[in-house]
């Protein structure tokens, strides 16, 4: 069985059901809709980053439906990103951003999960500069702020 | 268009991927990431004695206060840190004792741990640790916390190792026993006594639901408490030579919504058997999922009565280390059909000795036969000729196998000679590496003797190498620990198809060739693909 998506510009993707399930706002729409033909309008989705989710949705169509894990650990890793995953993730950082916010309105976990972690993959080990640097963000703090800042923060340890 | 990283909810999920010192660092980015970063920066805060200078201003703290949730302090912190108003949000509450002399808590210590738990009405979990309340200020601290709506969860360390105050638990009004009949759902209580009579001491005649909402219990090593006049001989034994402790198999009678028990004793700390068999015996806990009873020397047939009397109780793990797990055991699961649930299992016992140990292999190769859900399996042996013999593997999720697998001789080879040996070796590693091939999730294999072993045993260990099969595993991709106790003999294409094979393998034991010169280099090639030796 097949579903019709559309795209913020009008453009049709036939795709298998269970490809478009992949997405627990679809498939909670389709669940709500029941039986139906009508296509599907994603009104917050380009067409050329839908073309991206549906790669994914359709490589991982198979995968085993995440369950949220339970660790005492807060913390999560983002070095395990898998090799295809991480191939699927070497865009530029506009298409990053639309992917995840995709992932985040489309409601698919592990597809945000992967941009997230991409995300934090660069952030790592940057100094505030670089970071402001990647993703283009201006400081709007005065140099005595930014004192106190680092000041009232500097027990934190690194755990 | 919006731009992720300008909502909070992703930033937060970014965050969840960085560590504290990414975190400072976003802190810095602009201000909307400072409102988004510091929450997570001062939700979990320890006071740490030895860091003394590394501790937030209190002007910082008394600032941020309301972000915390998870707090820590370590001995005797300074007033002003303790009397924070501003803390209303602390979820986890953490007392300890460092061991440092300028560390004893005072009453002005816990009259502010006091006010701290009358003020978070969030509060969910109390730890103690090695640190109790002085008599004078028990009372109110054991008030305040028997009289706090949201306390689901209390664990206490170490009473004894303080000059506590004997007698001070035996109080039926005690709150801790309070907070147990009303609402908490998770005690543990490790390294000390409780009292070796609590039926009498407790509000109410009836047992069955003096705690009804408890649901985890771990005891661990706990004793009877002595009070001062009843100190003769007997009991001075019970304290320091570790007689059962009684007191606790009481404790236990009274919580029949129990989903996970979890006793540890150790050689010098007598289990009650009897009494924890019978309260088994009495049906008591249909809710079990967890069964934990650590050194505790159950007999075979001991431990078939637990077993026997799980009865419908839906229990995922069972570690029964140091007990006799065999085939009265065995013959109880069955006809409790426990193993269609079982996830996790430990029967390690270290009094098995020597691979003669027959039915500790049986046994073995029958949970293998039979548990379909099994992920995590701890035991002793396992020979090469039950698995020849048996019959297929069930337990095809195993994450973690953990059994000391004995190439035997095959007893149903009636030919002798050098060559035919061998060719019944090389059979019955590839019967094992076949059975081993159809566990896809494997993450840990342990192939380890952890008794003391001679050499002539050592050689009848799994040599895991190509020449005798290991090309079998090639569907196991998610080995990510390997260990053995013998001595391998790796050539340059083992080495390779492990790296080829195996891309998470992160540790291996050595060595790996007798060769110091080839160990070096075939360490050197494990080592540069990242794999820890």
């Amino acid at each position: 069985m097949t579903v019709i998506l559309v795209s913020s510009d009008n453009q049709d993707f036939k795709v298998d059901k269970e490809v478009a399930e992949r997405s627990i706002l679809i498939k909670n729409m389709l669940e709500d809709v029941g039986e139906s033909d009508s296509p599907i309008p994603l009104p917050n989705v380009t067409s050329a980053v839908l073309t991206k989710v549906i790669e994914y949705c359709e490589h991982h169509r198979n995968d085993p439906v995440q369950v949220p894990e339970e660790t005492d650990d807060p913390r999560k890793r983002s070095n395990d990103i898998e090799e295809w995953d991480m191939k699927f993730m070497q865009v530029d950082q506009e298409m990053l951003f639309e992917i995840i916010l995709a992932a985040n309105y489309l409601d698919i976990k592990p597809l945000l999960d992967v941009g997230c972690k991409t995300v934090a993959n660069i952030i790592k080990g940057k100094t505030p500069e670089e970071i402001r640097k990647a993703f283009n963000i201006v400081n709007d703090f005065t140099p005595e702020e930014e004192a106190q800042i680092k000041k009232e923060n500097e027990w934190a340890e690194d755990r | 268009m919006t731009h992720p990283l300008d909502l909070p909810e992703i930033l937060i999920h970014v965050a969840s991927f960085l560590n504290t010192r990414d975190r400072k660092s976003c802190l810095l980015v602009c201000k909307p990431w400072h409102q988004t970063f510091i929450p997570l920066i001062w939700e979990n805060v320890y006071l740490w004695t030895y860091n003394r200078h590394q501790w937030p201003s209190i002007d910082a703290i008394d600032r941020h206060a309301h972000h915390i949730t998870n707090l820590t302090y370590f001995s005797n912190p300074p007033l002003e840190y303790l009397s924070l108003p501003g803390l209303r949000q602390v979820r986890f509450l953490s007392l300890f004792y460092d061991g440092l002399p300028s560390g004893i808590m005072n009453s002005t210590y816990w009259d502010a741990a006091t006010v701290i738990i009358r003020q978070n009405l969030a509060l969910e979990s109390l730890k103690l640790y090695d640190t109790w309340p002085t008599i004078d200020t028990a009372e109110r601290f054991w008030d305040a916390v028997a009289g706090h709506a949201g306390i689901k969860e209390i664990s206490v360390h170490g009473a004894m190792n303080l000059e506590c105050p004997s007698g001070e638990m035996d109080r039926p009004d005690h709150g801790l026993w309070r907070i147990c009949q009303s609402q908490l759902e998770s005690l543990r209580l490790s390294h000390m006594s409780i009292p070796a009579n609590p039926d009498a001491l407790l509000l109410g005649d009836d047992i069955g639901t003096t705690f009804p909402r408890m649901k985890k219990l771990s005891h661990i090593l706990v004793k009877d408490t002595i009070k001062p006049e009843d100190q003769n001989a007997d009991i001075l034994l019970r304290r320091f030579a570790g007689l059962p402790c009684l007191g606790q198999v009481r404790f236990l009678a009274r919580c029949p919504n129990l989903k996970d028990l979890e006793m540890r004793f150790s050689y010098t700390h007598d289990c009650p058997r009897d009494a924890i068999v019978q309260r088994f015996a009495a049906g008591f806990w249909p809710l079990l999922t967890r069964v934990v009873l650590s050194v505790a020397g159950f007999t075979d047939k001991e431990l078939a009565q637990i077993a026997g009397s799980l009865g419908a109780a839906p229990v995922e793990e069972l570690l029964v280390p140091e007990s006799s797990f065999g085939y009265q055991t065995l013959a109880a699961f069955e006809n409790q059909s426990l193993f269609r649930n079982i996830r996790k299992m430990d029967f390690y016992d270290s009094k098995v000795l020597g691979w003669a140990a027959r039915e500790s292999s049986a046994v073995v190769q029958t949970i293998l036969e039979r548990c379909p859900v099994l992920e995590d399996f701890t035991a002793n042996y396992l020979l090469a000729s039950d698995v020849a013999h048996g019959q297929e593997w069930v337990s095809t999720g195993m994450k973690k196998l953990k059994v000391d697998i004995i190439v035997d001789n095959d007893n149903k080879e009636e030919e002798k000679g050098k060559e035919k040996e061998m060719k019944s070796r090389k059979e019955l590693h590839v019967a094992v590496f076949e059975r081993l091939g159809k566990l896809h999730q494997l993450d840990t294999l342990a192939l380890l003797s952890r008794t003391l072993t001679s050499a002539v045993e050592l050689e009848s260990r799994m040599s895991l190498d190509l020449r005798h099969g290991l090309g079998l595993l090639e569907n196991v991709l998610q080995l990510e620990v390997l260990s053995f106790s013998n001595q391998q003999v790796f050539e340059e294409e083992d080495v390779r198809w492990i790296k080829d094979h195996w891309k998470k393998l992160r540790q291996i034991s050595r060595p790996l060739d007798a060769d110091p010169e080839r160990m070096r280099e075939l360490d050197s090639a494990m080592y540069l693909s990242g794999v820890n030796m």
